[in-house]
């Protein structure tokens, strides 16, 4: 690993140096408060205004002992925005007084009369700042009461809301945004740093490094073996899942690796030889039975997990233990908390949920755009894009201040899926108010879902002074509403990365263990790890692996090529669909050009952040099609035609069929076609999937310029903000720039994965029907023709009968 | 598979283009191949796409029970459009595979049944009794195989002696009028002594008095041909379980409707749908039934029943369900044999619409066909059919209100998107148009249907409603005709149609004022829109219906060639007939250079008589002359003095029933949806128009200073 987990230099904001650890503990004592942040305003009226022991303070920045921001930027944007996520914690850390920091940047023009970040831990408030920092970060202190913090889990809440200093109008809430510092943001400990944990059961309490990864440290001497990259990828998955990582990233590293860096999970794997040579004191190991236990070695890092066993099988056992021990058990959730609390809903077919259980709670707003999101999971299987429907029952009330016009909007993976037109004139009571949404930008996988509800307001047009400061409620949405999800076809399809990324179908959904065809290098099992660690995550599950398979046996099974390009078989490169190697143009050394962090997006933002509504569709992601000559296509004929009013018209028109329908009346061709996949020349990670020759086992490719390059652009990769939007048949990953580039499958193989019931296959049929559409009218037509023939048998017959 | 098919829920992309390519394939189909497999393939294209947008309707577009504003409206709009589909499946069941025609048995001689002819009266006048009369002793049969029975209802002894003096003198008057008129014309007049169950009654007093083994009913208007019983006692002797002929009703002269929109040269009359069409349909499956008129009935099978049915104010279909229940047959016959008259104006028209929806009413209130023992499943189809289709005020009231809960209280009854209107209800609109052009096209122009339902909905629906209420009380009430219409005028009853039209254009600038102040909604309000401009359009096609235009012609002008000769001025020269109307004739001549014929003259034809006739002279008025290169051409008003002047009238425009079939099948031409819709428009423009001026009384003052500007010359 290049990049060490301690380094910080990627870090957005540093201009405040973090003053030495523990050096400002005097100022967390009660009493120092600061008299510019005794919450001078409330947040929500009628709630007493809480004094300490929440008092905020400043002082000079403290080095947080834990980080707790869980990703690279978490930004808050917008006028009244929520994020939660659990932080975990050991006994021994919630035992001792524990300050809660915050540091933060946010934009010149929120008000900071009136604009208010508030933390709550386990729903208990901690503190409420006004936000005052748009020159640089400022770090807030805010102890926690004794009896917040549990050992376990943590449910942290930000609630900001916030208010445009001048502009009242729907486009300057995009203005308004507040940005953490990682660095500067996290818990302090009275009396430093507590131990790491010690025991099994508190691996989540390893926590997130500055860019809220987990990095998990193999400790190992000498070559790698094939033997041991397996057992790499297997306790890989189980530590991610045990240890509820959202991101974790793998690395192996030569015995003294040095300190253990914050978010690090120091881990000596393997045969009691193995041990022998990464520690200085190996643990005894008894016959036949699986270790699994904390140790300190000062050979590995300091605290070291050690999984061990006197032979392979052994190893696999203490594996699965620690896998075995994960209780993730809860089927109709997905684990994304750590990330993005709650969980995501995970359907399986029909059902329904109520907002409160997706985390959006009551919301009175006063404002011009408010913006709730949740997630939905969807099994690997599913298959309802293209006809299958989602439904909002919306429990919600407008003023009459609102203008009928007004719009609510759902979008779904970063593109609009459905509005609704606020038309009451004198103002609205929606009760269990049916929002269609189309499943069009579902995939397998978690989804994010948006609602977006834009007031516009006489008052705003005006906009006069101290208008900004009138805050009378508009909008209500209730957390009474429900998103009910209509039934959908299940069917497995490949290619289809969406599922792959998703939930790691089909190999986590074989008996079989996953064949990975790889080099048995450092960087490459290091990539490998990571991104098994994270189909992990995806699918909740573990699955066995074989990194030895036996050539013959490739064309049976799922397989997972991994690796840098040019140690990939041409035979592999042809089947999933890429170019030959050779003509694949990288950069001359993608490794020295990562700048990642710098355009590294927030959760929110990855989906949208532009200030134009209609420009919500994903920016990061292209989807390319055979000629990719449309986009140039359209803005040819756009100019073009403008000039005269009737073909404008008539575009006009065309334009909304092929909105409204997705009906194209021009450009023929715009079929993928069957020529392969050529990357783009900044490709650092790329994915695609395929069949093996003459059968229907799925191979998918993981592939960067180098092995380094590789196991550097993975990490990146696998963040879930970059890994979520994977779908298609072949994905090409930017690291630099976090573009991603997508070529959707053309030829499409169903793999059966649920009993083929009438109604399932009245579904799979809809669905498969409206993705050909043609087919459909034919197979109508054919039946209408049988149907005909036979009345008219039936009837001459009955005639004759007669006559 | 179908079901599979018509309900799985494919998208909307996938819907609109399915929905397209059925609509161009049923365009496909009609053009190149109506008939046989073909056509069951289109109904088959129309029916699947129908059910797709049945099945999306219910599933998705109905708003929640809680917000009841909505619901109740919504429910009743979506009511309505069951009701049409449904309806529109029945229809697509009776008129599958309509009966082809059949060739009638030919009666071996001697073995002619014996026959009586009812003609039922009750006020119609002499004049016109004397031509149907005169008619029907005409028919071409044995001559003591068949006797003609006037049964006057307006004779009666309640009548003669009832207390009203002058009325009771007028039906005295009658009775001794109309025995001399039977008396010249071999006819056997019949009263009673009291006027219990109307026409019914009636009839089965005649039943009492008489003993053929078959009875045939004409309407005082309905003269027949005379080869009426030819065409149709054959089927008697081939079937002993036969108990009904029935033959078209054909019309001489143009209901208020084609009168006012001049349509009735060119375009199928109204009643062409139900004979040409759904009558063979329900032939097809042995329902056919009895349209009280121009029909064959056996008696022994009305001694089962007593006679006619006379619980319900239809009598006729009354009368036949009751038969068919018990197994009894009836056969159609599509060829006009005989040749009657319409209501002249309006009210009377809608007067005989409101008697039949409410008998059609009582007969579904107590007889319930579908659960009908003793009819077969086809006749239970047929009847529900029939019956049903006399809801339509409900639905079409419903249609036309339904726009204004949106426009004008922004109720929101049709939960969709503009996207899903297109995809499902504009293409199941298209396609419905298409298949009623495909099944009537030939019968029925687009649109008309719709026109005929909007006019009779206003006053219908309230008759329906008040029959629901109270099924026993309608009585019979005879449906006058023969009236004339003296001057241009609104129709006493047309005020209505005016306040509807009003209401929609004040919902047009509703459409307008939203569009422009809530462009947000502007989609819905234009699919809004659109539906209230259509209904529009109809109405105000109804204004130029109820703005009747003064009848010059008592009937209309029948062509035919037929040699004769003139008496006039103290010559006889022959001279062909042109055509003939129930006025008169029209008469083509070369006058030697001493006669010369002026308007005003009296001249006598003389023409062939028909067999038992005992004149061969026909007195006439002349009341124009036209001259053209020689050849004179004379307009003639009948001058009937005797009955046996009434035989020859009678032999001059019912001898011969081949003209009815050539005139009616010259009007039956399919326009073609597109066609036919583009000639609606502009016709529902010139009537919008016309309606206008008569209302603002613009209409005399154009008639005054530019003539002709609205007397009916669109189209000619």
């Amino acid at each position: 690993m290049k990049n060490g987990p301690g380094d910080a230099t990627g870090a957005p904001f540093t201009m405040t140096a973090p003053g030495p650890a523990g050096g400002s503990d005097a100022t967390s004592a009660p009493g120092a408060a600061a008299p510019g942040y005794v919450a001078p305003f409330q947040m929500l009226p009628g709630q007493p205004v809480t004094t300490a022991p929440a008092k905020a303070e400043v002082a000079g920045p403290m080095v947080p002992d834990r980080f707790i921001v869980p990703g690279p930027r978490l930004r808050l944007e917008g006028e009244s925005v929520s994020r939660s996520w659990m932080t975990y914690f050991t006994q021994q850390e919630v035992e001792r007084p524990v300050t809660l920091l915050i540091g933060y940047v946010n934009a010149i023009y929120v008000m900071p009369e009136l604009s208010r970040l508030r933390v709550t831990i386990n729903g208990q408030f901690v503190t409420e700042i006004a936000i005052t920092s748009p020159q640089g970060p400022t770090q807030v202190k805010a102890a926690i009461p004794a009896g917040v913090l549990r050992a376990g889990g943590n449910l942290i809440r930000l609630d900001m809301q916030a208010v445009h200093r001048t502009d009242c109008s729907i486009e300057s809430t995009y203005d308004l945004w507040l940005e953490l510092d990682n660095a500067l943001t996290g818990v302090a400990f009275a009396g430093g740093p507590a131990a790491p944990p010690a025991m099994v059961d508190d691996l989540p309490a390893v926590g997130v490094d500055v860019r809220g990864s987990t990095h998990i440290r193999f400790i190992h001497a000498g070559a790698i073996e094939p033997n041991y990259s397996a057992q790499v990828l297997l306790a890989a998955q189980a530590l991610a899942l045990r240890g509820r990582f959202s991101h974790p990233v793998v690395s192996i590293v030569g015995p003294d690796p040095g300190p253990t860096p914050p978010g690090t999970l120091n881990v000596v794997l393997g045969s009691p030889e193995d041990l022998r040579n990464a520690m200085a004191f190996p643990p005894p190991m008894a016959t036949n039975q699986p270790l699994v236990r904390f140790v300190n070695d000062s050979r590995a890092g300091g605290t070291a997990l050690v999984i061990g066993g006197e032979t392979a099988r052994t190893v696999d056992a203490a594996i699965d233990r620690l896998a075995s021990g994960s209780g993730l058990a809860n089927d109709d959730k997905v684990m994304i908390s750590s990330r993005f609390a709650p969980d995501a809903h995970f359907f399986t077919g029909a059902g329904s949920v109520r907002f409160s259980e997706l985390g959006v709670t009551t919301q009175e707003f006063s404002g011009r755009r408010l913006r709730l999101g949740f997630p939905i999971a969807l099994p690997a299987d599913f298959y309802g894009a293209a006809n299958g429907q989602a439904r909002i029952l919306l429990d919600a009330a407008y003023a009459p201040s609102v203008r009928p016009g007004s719009q609510l909007s759902v979008y779904v993976n970063g593109s609009l899926a459905s509005a609704y037109m606020l038309t009451e004139r004198h103002g609205g009571l929606m009760e269990r108010k049916v929002i269609k949404v189309p499943l069009t930008h579902f995939r397998a996988g978690i989804n994010r879902v948006w609602i977006e509800v834009m007031l516009e307001v006489d008052a705003d047009k005006i906009c006069g002074p101290g208008a900004t400061l009138v805050r009378q409620q508009r909008f209500v949405v209730f957390d009474s509403s429900e998103f009910v999800m209509d039934d959908f076809a299940r069917i497995g399809t490949s290619p289809n990365l969406a599922a792959f990324v998703g939930r790691g179908f089909p190999y986590f959904h074989s008996a079989q263990p996953v064949a990975v065809v790889m080099r048995h290098d450092v960087p490459t099992v290091a990539a490998a790890a990571t991104v098994m660690a994270r189909l992990a995550l995806a699918h909740e599950g573990t699955t066995l692996v074989d990194t030895a398979p036996s050539p013959a046996s490739l064309s049976s099974r799922p397989v997972l090529f991994i690796g840098d390009i040019n140690h990939i078989p041409p035979d592999v490169l042809r089947q999933v669909g890429v170019v030959d190697a050779s003509k694949i143009r990288w950069l001359a050394d993608p490794a020295n050009d990562r700048t990642g962090q710098g355009t590294t997006p927030t959760w929110d933002s990855a989906i949208a952040s532009t200030p134009n509504p209609a420009a919500m569709l994903d920016q990061a992601v292209r989807v390319r099609s055979g000629s990719g000559n449309e986009a140039i296509y359209d803005r040819w004929r756009d100019e073009v035609v403008s000039e005269s009013y009737v073909s404008a018209e008539l575009l006009h028109f065309q334009e909304w069929v092929s909105r409204t329908f997705g009906i194209s009346l021009g450009l023929p061709g715009a079929g993928g076609g069957e020529e392969p996949f050529t990357p783009p020349q900044n490709t650092s990670v790329l994915m695609a999937q395929g069949f093996a020759l003459n059968s229907n086992a799925v191979w998918t490719l993981i592939a960067g310029h180098t092995a380094e390059s590789l196991d550097a652009a993975v990490n990146e990769f696998t963040l879930p903000e970059y890994w979520v939007k994977v779908y298609g048949q072949a994905a090409a990953f930017d690291d630099a720039t976090g573009q991603m580039e997508i070529r959707m499958a053309t030829d499409r193989r169903f793999v059966v994965t649920q009993p083929l019931t009438p109604s399932n296959l009245r579904l799979i049929a809809a669905n498969w029907l409206s993705l050909n559409i043609v087919t459909y009218a034919l197979v109508l037509i054919l039946c209408c023709i049988a149907f005909a023939i036979v009345t008219s048998l039936l009837l001459r017959r009955r005639a004759g009968g007669r006559g | 598979m179908v079901a599979f098919i018509i309900t799985l829920p494919v998208n909307l992309q996938a819907q609109l283009v399915t929905g397209c390519i059925v609509i161009l394939l049923i365009v496909f189909l009609k053009m190149f191949a109506p008939e046989g497999v073909p056509r069951m393939v289109a109904l088959a294209l129309g029916v699947a796409m129908v059910s797709r947008y049945v099945y999306w309707r219910t599933t998705s577009t109905l708003p929640p029970m809680e917000e009841l504003a909505n619901f109740i409206p919504a429910m009743l709009l979506y009511c309505a459009e069951m009701y049409s589909v449904a309806l529109m499946a029945l229809s697509l069941f009776v008129v599958s595979s309509p009966q082809p025609p059949r060739t009638a048995p030919v009666i071996a001689p001697g073995r002619e049944p014996t026959v009586d002819i009812f003609v039922p009266s009750y006020n119609e006048d002499a004049g016109l009794l004397a031509t149907t009369l005169a008619a029907a002793s005409a028919i071409d049969y044995p001559r003591d195989r068949f006797t003609v029975w006037l049964l006057d209802d307006g004779g009666t002894d309640q009548k003669c002696e009832q207390h009203d003096l002058a009325a009771a003198r007028e039906a005295q008057m009658r009775r001794e009028t109309l025995t001399e008129l039977c008396r010249e014309l071999g006819v056997n007049y019949l009263t009673r002594p009291r006027n219990e169950h109307a026409k019914a009654g009636n009839l089965n007093h005649g039943l009492a008095h008489s003993s053929g083994e078959l009875i045939v009913v004409f309407d005082a208007d309905h003269a027949p041909a005379r080869p009426f019983l030819r065409e149709t006692i054959g089927y008697f002797n081939e079937d002993p379980r036969l108990f009904l002929v029935q033959t078209p009703h054909f019309f001489i002269n143009p209901d208020p409707v084609e009168r006012s929109l001049d349509t009735w040269r060119r375009m199928p009359s109204e009643n062409e749908m139900f004979y040409g069409v759904i009558q063979r349909g329900l032939d097809r499956w042995g329902g056919a039934f009895f349209c009280g008129s121009a029909a064959v009935l056996r008696r022994e099978a009305l001694k089962e029943t007593d006679g006619f049915a006379h619980s319900s104010i239809t009598e006729d279909c009354e009368t036949a369900l009751t038969l068919h229940a018990r197994g009894w047959h009836s056969v159609y016959v599509d060829t006009p044999l005989i040749a009657g008259l319409q209501p002249e104006t309006f009210a009377s028209f809608i007067g005989q619409r409101s008697r039949w929806a409410q008998g059609m009413y009582q007969i579904l209130r107590f007889h319930f066909p579908l659960f009908r023992s003793g009819l077969t499943v086809a006749q239970r189809i047929c009847y529900m059919s029939s019956i049903l289709f006399w809801f339509f005020p409900i639905s079409r009231a419903i249609f036309l209100v339904s726009p204004f809960f949106y426009l004008f209280f922004s109720l929101e009854i049709f939960n969709g998107s503009g996207a899903e209107f297109v995809a499902y209800t504009a293409v199941y609109l298209l396609i419905n148009l298409f298949i009623q052009s495909y099944l009537y096209g030939k019968y029925r122009w687009p649109w008309f249907s719709e026109l005929y339902e909007y006019i009779q909905t206003v006053y219908l629906l309230p008759a329906l409603l008040s029959v629901m209420i109270n099924p026993k009380k309608p009585t019979f009430k005879v449906t006058s005709k023969g009236e004339t219409i003296d001057e241009n005028r609104i129709s006493e009853i047309g005020i209505p149609f005016f306040v509807i039209f009003v209401i929609q254009i004040a919902a047009v600038f509703v459409t307008f004022w939203r569009i422009a102040t809530e462009p947000y909604a502007a989609d819905i309000t234009i699919v809004v829109g659109m539906w209230n401009l259509l209904n529009l359009i109809i109405s105000g096609c109804a204004l130029g219906v109820v703005s009747e235009k003064a009848a010059k012609r008592h009937s209309q002008r029948m062509a035919i060639t037929r040699r004769c000769s003139l008496l006039i001025d103290g010559v006889e020269v022959p001279a062909i007939i042109d055509d003939v109307s129930m006025g008169g004739v029209r008469v083509r001549t070369e006058l030697p250079s001493e006669a010369t014929a002026r308007v005003g003259m009296h001249a006598v034809v003389r023409i062939t008589p028909p067999d038992d006739c005992i004149s061969d002279t026909l007195p006439v008025l002349v009341r124009n002359v036209a001259r053209d290169d020689g050849v004179v051409v004379l307009g003639t008003q009948f001058n009937a003095k005797t009955a046996a002047h009434y035989q020859l009238i009678a032999d001059l425009i019912f001898a011969n029933a081949d003209e009815w079939k050539k005139f009616q099948a010259g009007r039956r031409k399919n326009p073609g949806v597109l066609r036919g819709t583009v000639m609606f428009v502009m016709m529902a423009g010139f009537q919008t128009l016309r309606g206008l001026a008569y209302v603002t009384q613009l209409e005399r003052l154009t008639r005054r200073f530019a003539p002709g500007l609205f007397a009916g010359a669109h189209g000619r």
